[in-house]
């Protein structure tokens, strides 16, 4: 895993925090964008508890949107402004039913300003400039998420290989799963985004993804090569360049999807053309394409909170709530293994553990002779069973008996309350007692 | 500012205006079946008549045509001249008008301008055509406008044309409505003065003295005042004030004047009095419909007479007058009891929530108003769009 540098994390943010000093003082001061018209990055206005425009009844131009004010009075009193904005303005964040019943539902404590929350509903690709998504929020949240599931995955399961451990990673806190989070905290999205939609929606733009780094990692020089000859990436060097999960890091940060003269050629095209441009797998939910775009967004969404939860309440409230959510979600490991030869492996094993050498031998049967022969062969090293496997022919029972034995192998647990580095962290914490540490995998990858 | 002004009749202004008029008359003296001959005697007869030479002309001419009637004499043409040239003096003399005392204002007689001809100022030009000039003066729509109804003719209601809706103004004037039905029962032999008492409106110092005697129910539940002394002691102060009406004389007309009483003087009046007085039988028919025009008179409220059937009592009568508040609409109500405002997840809407303000919570009206609009479609409403032709067609309704 990577170096972790906590104490960089969220400076700038903790200096939004309503009431407390920035944490550097002066040094972390935050850059106001001058071309943009609200200024909000000082915080002046975010610890409004009234819009300005509330009261302001005599140089009010109401948001004109085509409807007739006269029958039908507009709902919440926008300025025309807001048309121009690509999110809600922060004050509006206070009056969100939306946002107020979500902050309720995931019991995040009082401390977590409204406002914070409505940002980390505001991707990027819905808002580009930095102080208003959730961009930074969600780096602080993806890197909080992976060190947590990664310590508890490493000292829960000591002799996981390092593939399937990133995959685990990658299945707590991967873009799937924590869509899946994100959907159960019961959050809708904004059909588009913009300065009059609702606080409480999840904002984010399919037609202009963009890519916004939330991730530890770099980028290799052989990148265009890796794909191009399917050169192998070794374990060892995944370790040291790529991303939490093992995957490369070969996006530009920018724009994801280059290619804005085909958009303005559709846009030409008009109606017709719209329907033959689209993929083969589209459907009334969107591409696939758009699907793990969405996908993205809610997992930016979750990392983003637990970004805010860290910001606003500390290290401790923020593993309790990563704890609560995400690792708290069933993940059976065993699934994710593998084998080629689970024989061989097997073999090595007990060859370099000093055991006996493995032998299968045939514990029952029956209806050899018939449509559905069943065999159970059981792995033995001298007089210990290490595995036992069922299966329809001999061969196919000794290899499920190999990788049982050697799932019991790998998945070896200490304990299911196994200690976890961060728990040092905190006040009054035991003394360390050494975790368990294997010696490495048996086949290297 | 050149004006036309508006003449006595069209007859009179063709004859004085221009000589081709004159002509016009000329072929009256042939039935108006024969055109032709018609037409031809207009074009002999202008120049004719111009220089005055018409008479000789006129007796030689043959006149044929297809109607077995003889011509007319035309008596008129013999001075035509002489009365284009005198026609002001020929005008018949004005007759007098017989006065008439009357408040409403009656259109002036005829009024005469200058002639033409006769207008000593060089800077003045004659207008060539009508159009353009405003037009004065005209009896069109003459009572409909204002100020020329005279304020005899204006309706006077028995009641207030604005009801009283004040309950307890209500309730005060109802008690003196039920009194003085009592007390006008009473003393019904005074014919002209109970007519006159039933009318009146009185002034404070009588309210307060009617209102202050006590109503109570009798033996047998009837309404009735608690002391016999309170009978005449209301009759005397509501007699007071009458106006003295000669014997055959018509009973004054008067308007009703507004309560003499503040709206928290009632109020405080209405509380004092408790509410025993409400079970009051109000059974006898003469009483009740003595009280129905009292009140009718002092506080506009007319009850006919289906309700009539069903007040019973002086409570039924009040209940009948006063009108409950109007229901709160339930955001009024929220806000008034202070539920659910305090709850951050909870809106409140003022109104209700429509389609497109949904579109609007998320994003999408804009996006459809966009699309529309490069359509050249309505963003709201069918625009004059109808549904399909075909499909009416289709279904044979044509």
């Amino acid at each position: 895993m990577k170096r972790l540098r906590p104490e960089r994390w969220t400076g700038q943010l903790l200096a939004a925090r309503p009431g407390a000093p920035p944490a550097s003082a002066g040094a972390l001061r935050p850059r106001c964008v001058a071309s943009r018209p609200r200024q909000l990055c000082l915080s002046a206005r975010r610890q409004q508890q009234q819009p300005a425009w509330e009261n302001d009844n005599d140089s009010f131009d109401v948001l004109q949107d085509g409807t007739d004010h006269a029958r039908y009075p507009p709902l919440e009193r926008l300025p025309a402004s807001v048309a121009g904005y690509p999110s809600p303005l922060p004050e509006r964040a206070l009056k969100s039913a939306k946002l107020a019943a979500l902050h309720a539902r995931l019991s995040l404590p009082a401390k977590i300003p409204l406002q914070t929350m409505a940002r980390t509903l505001v991707d990027a690709s819905a808002d580009e400039n930095p102080q208003f998504n959730n961009a930074n929020l969600a780096f602080v949240g993806h890197s909080l998420i992976t060190y947590h599931v990664a310590e508890w995955l490493m000292c829960r399961y000591p002799r996981l290989p390092m593939n399937i451990l990133y995959s685990a990673v990658y299945a707590y806190a991967g873009d799937e799963a924590l869509h899946q989070v994100a959907r159960s905290w019961g959050v809708e999205s904004a059909a588009a985004p913009g300065g009059e939609v609702d606080p409480g929606l999840l904002q984010f733009s399919l037609d202009k993804p963009v890519t916004s780094i939330i991730k530890f990692g770099y980028k290799r020089v052989e990148a265009a090569y890796l794909e191009k000859f399917k050169w192998r990436r070794g374990i060892s060097s995944r370790v040291v360049f790529d991303d939490d999960f093992g995957g490369v890091v070969d996006k530009t940060p920018g724009v994801e999807h280059e290619e804005p003269e085909e958009h303005e050629e559709r846009e030409d095209d008009g109606m017709d053309d719209a329907e033959e441009g689209l993929s083969p797998s589209y459907t009334s939910y969107g591409t696939d394409e758009t699907r793990k775009l969405a996908e993205k967004v809610h997992a930016n969404f979750a990392r983003a909170t637990v970004g805010a939860v860290y910001a606003h309440c500390g290290r401790e409230t923020a593993k309790a709530f990563i704890n609560a959510h995400i690792m708290s979600r069933t993940l059976d490991l065993s699934k994710l293994f593998a084998f080629k030869q689970p024989t061989r492996e097997l073999a090595l094993l007990c060859a370099r553990e000093d055991f006996d050498h493995p032998v299968a031998r045939l514990l029952s049967e029956t209806g050899r002779m018939s449509r559905t022969p069943v065999f159970v062969v059981g792995i033995y090293s001298g007089m210990d069973k290490l595995g036992e496997g069922a299966g329809p022919s001999l061969d196919m029972a000794r290899f499920k008996a190999a990788m049982n034995a050697l799932k019991a192998w790998y998945l070896y647990s200490p304990g299911d309350n196994v200690r976890v580095p961060s728990d040092m962290l905190a006040q009054d914490a035991k003394p360390w007692e050494p975790a368990h540490i294997d010696m490495g995998e048996i086949i290297s990858r | 500012m050149s004006r036309v002004t508006r003449l006595r009749s069209a007859a009179s202004a063709l004859s004085t205006s221009s000589s081709p008029a004159a002509a016009a008359a000329g072929p009256r003296a042939a039935p108006a079946t024969c055109l032709l001959n018609g037409q031809a005697s207009t074009t002999t007869t202008r120049p004719q008549l111009w220089q005055s030479r018409l008479q000789t002309t006129t007796q030689q001419q043959q006149q044929r045509c297809l109607s077995t009637s003889t011509p007319r004499r035309e008596t008129a043409l013999s001075n035509a001249d002489s009365l284009e040239a005198d026609f002001v003096e020929a005008l018949p003399p004005r007759r007098r008008r017989p006065k008439v005392k009357t408040d409403l204002v009656i259109p002036k007689g005829i009024a005469f301008v200058t002639r033409v001809d006769a207008i000593e100022d060089p800077s003045y030009k004659p207008a060539d055509s009508g159009s353009g000039l405003e037009e004065i003066g005209g009896l069109a729509n003459w009572w409909d406008k204002p100020g020329h109804w005279g304020p005899s003719k204006e309706f006077v209601a028995f009641g207030p044309l604005d009801k009283i809706t004040e309950p307890a103004m209500l309730e005060v004037l109802t008690k003196r409505a039920v009194i003085e039905a009592l007390v006008l029962k009473r003393f019904a032999a005074q014919k002209t003065k109970s007519r006159l008492a039933m009318a009146a409106t009185g002034d404070k110092e009588e309210l307060l003295k009617v209102v202050g005697v006590e109503l109570a129910a009798g033996e047998d539940g009837a309404a009735t005042l608690k002391e016999e002394a309170g009978f005449q002691a209301v009759w005397d102060a509501m007699t007071e004030n009458l106006p003295k009406v000669a014997k055959g004389e018509p009973l004054p007309v008067s308007k009703p004047a507004e309560p003499p009483i503040s709206v928290t003087e009632a109020q405080q009046l209405a509380v004092s009095w408790g509410s025993e007085w409400k079970q009051a039988s109000l059974r006898d028919p003469v009483v009740k419909f003595y009280t129905a025009k009292r009140i009718q008179r002092l506080t506009g409220h007319i009850i006919s007479d289906f309700k009539m059937l069903g007040i019973n009592t002086v409570g039924n009568l009040l209940s009948q007058l006063i009108k409950p508040p109007k229901a709160k609409k339930l955001v009024e109500e929220l806000e008034a009891r202070g539920q659910l405002g305090e709850l951050p997840n909870v809106r409140v809407y003022p109104r209700r929530v429509t389609p497109v303000d949904k579109e609007k919570m998320v994003g999408r009206w804009k996006i459809i108003t966009r699309e529309l609009e490069k359509r050249d479609l309505p963003v709201i409403g069918t625009g004059g769009y109808k549904k399909s032709v075909e499909m009416r067609w289709a279904s044979g309704n044509m």
